[in-house]
């Protein structure tokens, strides 16, 4: 290092955040990043099956971590965990894109007609009191225990956040751009498709983040009321059977069915919304 | 003079008035009569609440006045046209289009075939210096290339006249007076006609042909002071003499037109 070279910008910056702590090297950024959660992770497992191991606890009360692994790998290769979790799958995503749907539908209508929203605007607020969850058994009843009743209870519990934010994303249009619209001789579509749904996307994206986790608990809430497939059906039927490690393999099922679904949705909404990037304040999730 | 003797905006005895939410009549604008020639530059200057960007968007069709006609090239000003490009206080900007595709936005609305305009919107953010930035999105812009990209769009439709509602108030001093010598260079390639809404008599003296100074409500014009500085302008103008003394001229019109002297 003896060669006096002038340093680049670049070098003169690395240096000097080093010097000052700044910036950790990419190395350690990765061991950060990547290996401290996957740190958590073992430490739990292992401090999960020491616990098991010393305090002896029988299988239907704690199974061990290795012991929900091998009954997972076992259900894989049957087959038996795949149809289950296909039928929560499709409940759960079809039950989304309806109420989803709908909510995004009806926001829209409401913020577009004054004489709309005085009609059903109450209506919408007072359904809302109502917990979902406590009409699950009614909705059994009149959609059977099939497929039909777990989507109506996943697209109710869908409908209202996504018609929250619809309204209030709509809401929140600044006069300016309307008025600039307006100075461009803009026809009201134009306006809506150029400015207001646009703007109107990131608190959609922020509802759909939640009514996707919101239509995984519907899907399985109805399962556990009245259903002859799921994986909420699975936690019933061993639950009943004191098969808790069956229990443990359907939890661990439903909690990757739902991050999946929830990053899917980020997926999408970092290709919708790329313009964010580096906008350090989006919309929150308004309708929690 | 500018002005080359033709007419291009006529306003005929406009009055506005209009109820405020509470429910008080307010009267905007008294009996206001003025002619913009093309290629002018105008200043409307007076203190706040004086109707001036009340003024300014009756010129526009963005308001109707009360009573009174508004005329643009000859035809009464009955709602937004193309013949009118607005520049707003704040740029405006839509943050999900790049800078070139919030200039190409005037052409959309009209329906244009995007492909076959954008060289006219590229050429457009070159003239307000923005070259190299046409894929940039608004948060990556500082405020002055945000109004750049606005006086851009503005100028997207080819209009007859820019209407600019202070829109350099809400940057700060050393780019706005960089600003200004930039919208003296646009008027000089483009010869638009520009109205400008202003709270600053420096920025009105040094921009202007005529400066309109209007008195406080009801807004009237107290006074139309011909520019006497010679162009091209640039930063030596500011400092010379005849530019103070010309602000001095203004700043006294203001004051007159403020105690009712009119």
């Amino acid at each position: 290092m003896a060669v006096d070279r002038p340093l680049s910008l670049e070098a003169l910056a690395a240096l000097d955040e080093a010097a000052e702590g700044r910036r950790p090297s990419p190395a350690r950024q990765a061991v950060t990043r990547v290996l401290l959660p996957v740190l958590t992770f073992v430490v739990f497992v292992v401090g999960w099956e020491a616990l098991v191991y010393v305090a002896r606890y029988p299988d239907y009360i704690l199974p061990r971590p290795t012991v929900v692994a091998a009954r997972l790998a076992d259900t894989m290769r049957t087959g038996l965990l795949w149809s289950h979790a296909w039928a929560t799958l499709a409940e759960t995503v079809l039950g989304f894109v309806i109420g989803s749907g709908a909510g995004v539908a009806i926001g829209l209508a409401i913020s577009r007609s004054a004489v709309l929203e005085r009609m059903i605007s109450p209506y919408l607020v007072a359904s809302q009191a109502v917990p979902k969850i406590a009409l699950a058994p009614l909705v059994i009843i009149w959609f059977g225990f099939g497929l039909a009743s777990k989507v109506v209870i996943a697209a109710l519990i869908c409908f209202f956040p996504l018609l929250v934010n619809t309204v209030t994303g709509i809401r929140s249009v600044p006069r300016k751009k309307i008025e600039l619209m307006r100075s461009l001789s803009a026809t009201p579509a134009q306006v809506f498709t150029k400015v207001e749904w646009p703007s109107c996307l990131p608190y959609v994206f922020a509802g759909l983040k939640v009514s996707s986790v919101l239509a995984v608990v519907g899907a399985i809430v109805g399962e556990y009321i009245g259903a002859r497939a799921g994986l909420g059906y699975l936690i019933n039927a061993s639950g009943a059977g004191l098969d808790v490690v069956m229990m443990f393999v359907a939890l661990f099922a439903i909690t990757v069915l739902g991050m999946a679904i929830y990053f899917a949705i980020i997926l999408v909404e970092r290709r919708c919304l790329r313009w964010t990037a580096g906008l350090t304040q989006g919309p929150s999730d308004l309708a929690g | 003079m500018g002005r080359d003797g033709k007419t291009l905006v006529e306003v005929e005895s406009v009055h506005k008035v209009y109820r405020d939410p509470s429910g008080r009549i307010l009267h905007a604008l008294a009996d206001i009569s003025l002619s913009i020639g093309r290629k002018e530059v105008v200043a409307l200057i007076g203190p706040s609440g004086c109707g001036k960007t009340t003024l300014l968007r009756i010129l526009g069709g963005l308001l109707r006045p009360s009573t009174g006609v508004v005329r643009l090239g000859g035809q009464p000003v009955a709602g937004p046209s193309k013949s009118v490009g607005f520049v707003f206080q704040e740029a405006v900007l839509l943050e999900w289009r790049s800078a070139l595709r919030n200039v190409l936005l005037p052409l959309e609305v009209r329906g244009a075939d995007v492909r076959a305009v954008t060289p006219r919107a590229q050429a457009l953010l070159r003239l307000v210096g923005l070259e190299g930035f046409e894929h940039h999105y608004p948060h990556q812009l500082s405020g002055g290339m945000q109004q750049r990209t606005a006086i851009a769009r503005a100028l997207a439709q080819d209009p007859d006249v820019l209407l600019m509602d202070e829109p350099f108030s809400a940057l700060d001093a050393m780019t706005r007076e960089q600003m200004n010598l930039e919208l003296l260079r646009i008027h000089g390639e483009t010869r638009k006609t520009i109205v400008l809404v202003t709270h600053s008599i420096a920025e009105a003296t040094f921009l202007a042909d005529r400066v309109v100074v209007m008195s406080p409500r009801p807004g009237r014009i107290a006074a139309v002071v011909e520019s006497t500085l010679p162009r091209p302008r640039d930063e030596r103008t500011l400092v010379s003499a005849e530019f103070l003394d010309l602000e001095a001229r203004i700043r006294r019109s203001l004051e007159q037109g403020r105690t009712g002297g009119g």
